[in-house]
């Protein structure tokens, strides 16, 4: 599955030279560790060159926090999405962020949280509860509206990508640094279905965004309960 | 002997106790060597397990400020932000918290964004990416680390927010104040040792005198040798150390580690007081242990060496002083018996010197003792011009008084006449028993008047009547006399001298003779002539020579005196009157009498043989009158020869008879039953009594000659022989007058009726041819006239 070579990029540009500009495809990218096991979290995400993102979907996003842990623990966004931070237990959170690409205090609260937090600035921002200090999530503030994140079994699918070149962007929490990594300088799409695979080389986590075992114990759920 | 006894004594007393003492030291001093180690080891295991505590305290303490610090909100918001202002004073205000030395903030990348001392001021961290490499690893790392070349005990701890944003490090050197508080809490030294692969060596050190060289040689040995868990001594300046080595778990492949260290003297101090105390008693117990082993000794042997003396002394023969060791024990008991021995042999010795000097019998002087103050006496009186006399008395006849009384009353005897002539004495004069029964008198200072009367008085007492159970003794004595210096100048010479006065007193029948000068000499003769006697018997130097007794009625010689001489070959014809006499004295008189009894019986069987039916008399001594086998012999005699005993006269003097008048009464009669005729001799001299003659067996009497003798021109001897003729027949006894020299004197006799006579006159003593010659003529004749006696005689 190892598919990042120079020969194979340029092939794959001059096919996209050649072909007339087709519909939105879809793009299947497989997420795999050194060790080529499927690595869920990782956000993909594409940045067209030459030529103008499409319009964003800016649809307001939602990070809950339940279980004592951000739900989801990564969110990929568009740069101008207001995310809320529901506060689905019955303890009170702190959710902040000292991440240069947005800051803001959600002052301890319990229930929901009145206000969303505006993300325009694209980067990725690491929300921290100041009560709960193993509870982790990100925030990954794109300025493309083509992203996608792997599920459990790896595969990311990012949809309505129109065909054109593209830079293809993969983060993982557990990436090496704190910004995503180019995996495709110039991944030509042509609408049709493509696949593709790329491995990471994943560190330690620094933060599970899991609570310690047993620590559950007497905490139930304020709001509507989630699914498990 | 004694001082090797004495000295061998303590010695072994002092090696003893030494030898107690010494290993008894021993035994402490390698028991408190061991303990000092052993307790060294504790302290120091101790104090290696205060050591960790201790860091782990302070690296709990370190996490927990950096915790403190890492979770507050606002840290991380500033950190977050890069509030540099504000880091710096979270990091001095919390740093200063706990008096931390080191704070150092850094980013992900190591670059550091604040470094504080402990005073807040900014410090070079070095290389701090590398330990942050190592901390990485973990959420927080603890350590000691080389920082500046100085170690520190590190904390580093990641900052999140919530993810890392930066790391955190807090950090305690190790240095002189974290040393002097390990060291008021273990009570070690400690220094700390810290260096980084070949770099300069960091010390710190309780100890002024831990250098780095001394670190350094530590380091090295310590790399070479571990010494953890054992400690081992190290010289640290003037000092020893029990020193382990308490290694920390240090980054950077840094040597660092605590040297903990245990002064060995501090270890021996308590011992050593102990020490130096035993050591001073052990001192203090030998001196005393050295004056009571000397006092044991000398109490053991003291007494002994007392002993010892005290032998000595005795054996010099002085007992006046007593051993003088006065104890309850067993020398106090050897000392008494030794006392007892002294005494005993004292005593003893004075019973000997006492006898020695002494008669047993009558505990007068003996000749020996008398014999030295003799000597003396004589000194003294050479030397003072003075004179002294011997006197020498003893008791005459004393022999026929043991002979015929037994010898018990012979020493009642001698002790009564010593006692006698003792109270008679002056204290001052010296009266000895010299033998037998001769006594010696020594008078000193006294005039010749004042000898005389002394020894006047000593004869007075001497011849009282002794009193022996029922029987009274009357006892004659003999008193001679010599005097200094005119008898003699030494003692030998007096005592020779008294002896022959003595025996001329005796002879002469007085009780006391002076010496006179020259009888010695005679005395000397009359000894030789002892020694001759006993010779002439055997030599046939005896001579019976025979006087006719002339019967007076009958006018015919019947009998004959056999009369004894003795032709001695240098000195010629001897006396009886010489020779009988020193027979008596010295014995000899009864082997004269057996020869004389022999020869006289012979000649009777002899002249019966040529028809000469003559009797014979023969004299007996007094002697011969003790003798109780007398009888025998005269009977054996007769009946060899045959000889009718009645032809046989004996005549003994009335003295003799007189002196032991019951035994000589006895052998008198055995002698008349003998059928012997019996004659007393010399009568008249004597001081017998008629009544006592009238008991005794006898015949005939002869009258003393010296009446005889001059009764012709003495009318009172005439008397007395008349008298005692006409006495002696009324008793029945024929009388014999000897000395018959005159015809004038034998008429005289025949006109008395006196029964036979004898003398010069009938005949003198004659040879036996001459005898036998004369009796054969007389035969043929009768004695009518005096003439033919004469005539017979000289024929």
């Amino acid at each position: 599955m190892a598919v990042s070579g120079i020969g194979r990029r340029l092939v794959w540009g001059w096919l996209v030279c050649m072909l007339p500009l087709a519909q939105a495809g879809e793009l299947r990218v497989h997420v795999g560790d050194v060790n080529s096991v499927a690595v869920a979290d990782a956000v993909v995400s594409l940045s067209r060159i030459g030529g103008n993102s499409a319009v964003a979907r800016k649809a307001p996003a939602v990070m809950d926090q339940h279980d004592l842990r951000f739900v989801p623990f990564v969110l990929p966004i568009q740069v101008g999405t207001a995310v809320t931070f529901p506060n689905s237990d019955n303890v009170r959170h702190q959710v902040y962020s000292f991440s240069p690409a947005k800051r803001f205090e959600l002052s301890l609260y319990a229930g929901n949280h009145t206000s969303s937090v505006l993300f325009n600035q694209p980067g990725i921002v690491t929300i921290g509860c100041n009560i709960h200090d193993w509870m982790v999530g990100y925030v990954i503030v794109l300025d493309t509206p083509y992203f996608a994140k792997t599920g459990s079994d790896g595969v990311a699918r990012v949809n309505d990508v129109p065909a054109g070149v593209y830079e293809v962007h993969l983060w993982h929490p557990r990436i090496d640094g704190a910004a995503a990594r180019v995996v495709d300088e110039h991944l030509v799409l042509t609408g049709a279905p493509m696949e593709r695979s790329f491995q990471l080389k994943l560190g330690p986590p620094d933060q599970s965004n899991v609570p310690p075992a047993g620590l559950e114990m007497g905490l139930g759920h304020r709001m509507h309960p989630h699914g498990t | 002997m004694e001082l090797r006894f004495r000295t061998r004594m303590t010695v072994l007393l002092l090696g003893l106790f030494a030898l107690v003492q010494l290993s008894t030291f021993l035994a402490f001093y390698f028991a408190t060597r061991q303990s000092a180690v052993t307790q060294a080891q504790t302290r120091l295991e101790s104090g290696a397990r205060v050591f960790s505590s201790l860091m782990d305290a302070r690296g709990a303490q370190l996490l927990d400020a950096v915790q403190l610090i890492t979770s507050d909100f606002g840290f991380r918001q500033a950190v977050a932000t890069g509030d540099t202002p504000t880091i710096h004073s979270v990091l001095y205000n919390q740093g200063h918290r706990i008096s931390a030395d080191l704070v150092v903030l850094s980013g992900l990348d190591g670059q550091v964004v604040a470094s504080l001392d402990a005073a807040g001021h900014p410090l070079e961290v070095g290389d701090w990416p590398k330990l942050l490499r190592q901390a990485e690893r973990s959420q927080q790392w603890s350590s000691v680390s080389m920082i500046g070349g100085k170690p520190y005990q590190l904390v580093i701890v990641a900052v999140k927010a919530p993810t890392r944003i930066a790391w955190l490090g807090m950090g305690f050197a190790l240095d002189d104040k974290l040393a002097r508080n390990l060291k008021d809490l273990s009570r070690l030294e400690v220094t700390f040792v810290a260096r980084r692969d070949q770099g300069p060596i960091w010390v710190r050190s309780t100890l002024p005198a831990m250098d780095v060289g001394q670190a350094t040689s530590l380091l090295q040995s310590t790399s070479t040798a571990p010494i953890e868990g054992t400690p081992r001594l190290s010289r640290i300046g003037q000092d020893d150390y029990f020193t382990l080595w308490q290694p920390l778990q240090a980054a950077d492949e840094a040597r660092v580690g605590a040297v903990l260290q245990f002064s060995r003297e501090l270890a021996l101090h308590t011992y050593q007081s102990l020490e130096r105390e035993l050591i001073l008693i052990a001192l203090l117990s030998l001196v005393a242990s050295v004056f009571g082993g000397l006092w044991l000794s000398r109490h053991v042997t003291r007494p002994v060496s007392r002993l010892a003396v005290a032998v000595r002394r005795i054996e010099q023969g002085n007992y006046d002083l007593d051993v003088g060791v006065d104890r309850e024990d067993e020398l106090g008991a050897l000392a008494d018996s030794f006392n007892r021995m002294q005494r005993g042999i004292a005593q003893r010795e004075q019973q000997i010197a006492h006898q020695a000097h002494h008669d047993s019998l009558t505990s007068l002087p003996n000749r020996a003792s008398l014999q030295e103050r003799l000597d003396r006496a004589i000194e003294a009186a050479k030397a003072h011009g003075q004179t002294l006399a011997v006197l020498m008395l003893d008791i005459d006849r004393f022999k026929e008084i043991n002979d015929t009384m037994g010898h018990a009353i012979g020493d009642r005897v001698l002790i009564e006449m010593g006692q006698r002539l003792r109270s008679s004495l002056d204290d001052r004069d010296m009266l000895a028993r010299f033998g037998g029964d001769e006594f010696v008198v020594l008078l000193e200072g006294r005039s010749g008047e004042e000898l005389e009367h002394a020894a006047e008085a000593l004869c007075q007492t001497a011849t009282l009547p002794i009193r022996v159970d029922a029987m009274e003794l009357f006892l004659d004595t003999s008193l001679g006399m010599a005097i200094y210096p005119e008898h003699g100048a030494t003692a030998e010479d007096l005592l020779r001298r008294a002896d022959i006065a003595m025996y001329d007193a005796k002879q002469a029948h007085v009780r006391m003779q002076v010496y006179q000068t020259g009888r010695d000499a005679m005395h000397l003769y009359r000894l030789s002539l002892v020694n001759d006697l006993r010779r002439a018997i055997p030599n046939g130097e005896m001579e019976l020579y025979y006087q006719p007794k002339l019967n007076l009625n009958s006018r015919k010689v019947g009998h004959v005196e056999a009369l004894v001489r003795w032709n001695h070959p240098q000195h010629g014809l001897i006396p009886p009157n010489d020779f009988v006499p020193l027979a008596e004295h010295s014995g000899i008189i009864r082997m004269l009498t057996d020869w004389v009894m022999h020869e006289v019986i012979r000649q009777c069987a002899e002249w019966s043989d040529q028809d000469l039916e003559i009797g014979i008399a023969l004299n007996l001594s007094a002697m011969d009158l003790s003798c109780g086998e007398l009888p025998e012999v005269l009977s054996s005699y007769l009946a060899k020869y045959d000889v009718d005993p009645a032809r046989l006269i004996l005549e003994v003097t009335e003295t003799a008879v007189m002196r032991d008048a019951v035994y000589a009464l006895e052998v008198l009669n055995r002698l008349r039953d003998c059928g012997v005729q019996l004659a007393i001799d010399d009568f008249g001299t004597g001081y017998s009594s008629l009544s006592h003659l009238k008991r005794l067996p006898v015949n005939e009497l002869k009258i003393d000659k010296s009446f005889v003798l001059t009764m012709a021109d003495d009318s009172d001897d005439a008397v007395i022989v008349r008298s005692t003729i006409e006495l002696a027949h009324n008793m029945g006894l024929k009388v014999v007058a000897e000395g018959v020299e005159d015809a004038r004197t034998l008429e005289m006799l025949r006109g008395f009726h006196c029964d036979i006579a004898q003398g010069f006159l009938i005949s003198r003593p004659l040879p036996v041819k001459q005898a036998t010659a004369w009796l054969l003529q007389s035969q043929l004749n009768t004695f009518d006239a005096c003439g033919m006696g004469n005539q017979l005689s000289e024929a």
